[in-house]
């Protein structure tokens, strides 16, 4: 089981050809969304663009990194606990962390902490659950701790370079995320597909968390720090 | 394809193998596609806030200046009254300012910056009357001042405070790391 092959199977009609094909529906759903609200409601905000486009560009990427895992990961449903506490942790790490950090720059730490840690959880739990209790414990720790991570970071950083530490914190977790999906290839060699999502999945996912997502940034509550 | 296929299952695969070959590359591309556009118009360059420099070298009005330390853990601006609409320049006190409370952030008027021993100066124009927050990035370090009115008045607006945050006052920031 090397990468080529692993290269390969992204190419085929498969649980791992699927993968790139989610990433597509995500990002089109996502933004397809993000442009109704636009012209339904966000266009009468003042510098829109400026305050938030830039966060939320990421948080709408985050989202299509992290749904072709949780889509993988749903397939297979079942996995020794080595292996689940790994897609528990790293799921519900990188899906606390990401949303929390993107929050945490616009709304503040407390806001971004609690979004972060509600989203992490969710999916640290969903996926984690593959191996029993010990990855759903696995999944909700990592995206307690992402999520706090994520919002705290955003503050620390808030007049040093925060849009480049957003730039690099997306480029390495899409990284770990991508290893994840490698992973699971190397972990599921011989097994059957034992569940099959249709795009629905991925497009209700990306409308909610996107809706949930652009409220929060533009209309939600904020620190005072931030207003 | 299945031992002994014939040539016509065996042109079929091909085109169907072809066909996925396509299909993967095409939702790439289109991903690649819809990122650059959402990109073009999501990231349009420019900031929504003033970094804290307003006064231009050839600025020859009034500038109301004043020296920004930290006593017991909160800001202290000496002196603490400025007048509406005229540029306030805060001097920082980079000896009397430690950790975080560098990184200063004043919203009601849009100024986030770093002061650095390159750079103390921190300018912006108080065009609202009233009394207002200064506090570090991560709200730690907080102080306020005072905006009169065109009248020299006090005016009744207080900006509101979050207290919630904790206070470097005592042992500094060091439990802020992860």
């Amino acid at each position: 089981m090397t990468y080529k092959q692993f290269a390969k199977e992204l190419t085929k009609n498969g649980v791992e050809g699927e993968l790139v094909k989610t990433v597509f529906v995500s990002l089109v759903t996502s933004f397809l969304v993000l442009a109704i609200i636009y012209f339904i409601r966000l266009q009468y905000i003042e510098n829109f663009f400026p305050k938030y486009g830039f966060y939320l560009f990421f948080a709408i990427l985050s989202y299509a990194v992290i749904l072709p895992s949780v889509r993988q990961v749903r397939a297979y449903q079942e996995f020794t606990c080595m292996s689940g506490m790994m897609i528990g942790m790293t799921i519900g790490m990188i899906s606390g962390f990401l949303p929390g950090f993107f929050i945490g720059a616009t709304n503040g730490m407390f806001y971004g902490s609690v979004f972060g840690m509600t989203i992490g959880i969710f999916f640290g739990i969903m996926n984690g659950k593959c191996c029993g209790i010990m990855g759903v414990m696995e999944g909700m720790m990592a995206g307690f701790m992402g999520g706090i991570m994520g919002g705290m970071t955003a503050i620390m950083m808030f007049n040093d370079n925060l849009k480049l530490a957003g730039i690099i914190v997306f480029i390495i977790s899409s990284f770990i995320l991508f290893g994840l999906n490698f992973m699971i290839f190397k972990e599921t060699k011989g097994i059957e597909r034992k569940h099959k999502d249709n795009e629905l999945f991925v497009v209700v996912w990306s409308v909610i968390l996107t809706i949930l997502t652009t409220w929060l940034m533009v209309l939600g509550p904020r620190s005072v720090l931030l207003q | 394809m299945a031992y002994g296929a014939g040539p016509k299952e065996r042109f079929i695969a091909m085109n169907n193998n072809n066909i996925q070959v396509k299909k993967s590359t095409l939702y790439l591309v289109g991903a690649i596609v819809v990122i650059l556009i959402a990109g073009f118009f999501m990231l349009k360059i420019g900031s929504a806030a003033p970094n804290g420099n307003v006064i231009n070298e050839n600025y020859n009005g009034e500038v109301q200046t004043a020296k920004l330390s930290v006593s017991g853990g909160s800001y202290v601006l000496s002196p603490s009254n400025f007048k509406k609409d005229i540029p306030i320049r805060l001097e920082a006190d980079l000896q009397n300012m430690p950790g975080c409370s560098k990184s200063i952030v004043i919203s009601a008027f849009g100024v986030k910056k770093v002061v650095s021993s390159s750079d103390n100066i921190i300018e912006f124009i108080p065009n609202r009357a009233g009394t207002f927050n200064i506090a570090c990035s991560m709200n730690m370090y907080r102080g306020t001042f005072v905006v009169l009115d065109e009248y020299g008045e006090e005016s009744n607006y207080i900006e509101p405070e979050n207290t919630k945050a904790a206070s470097c006052s005592f042992g500094g920031c060091g439990g802020c790391g992860g």
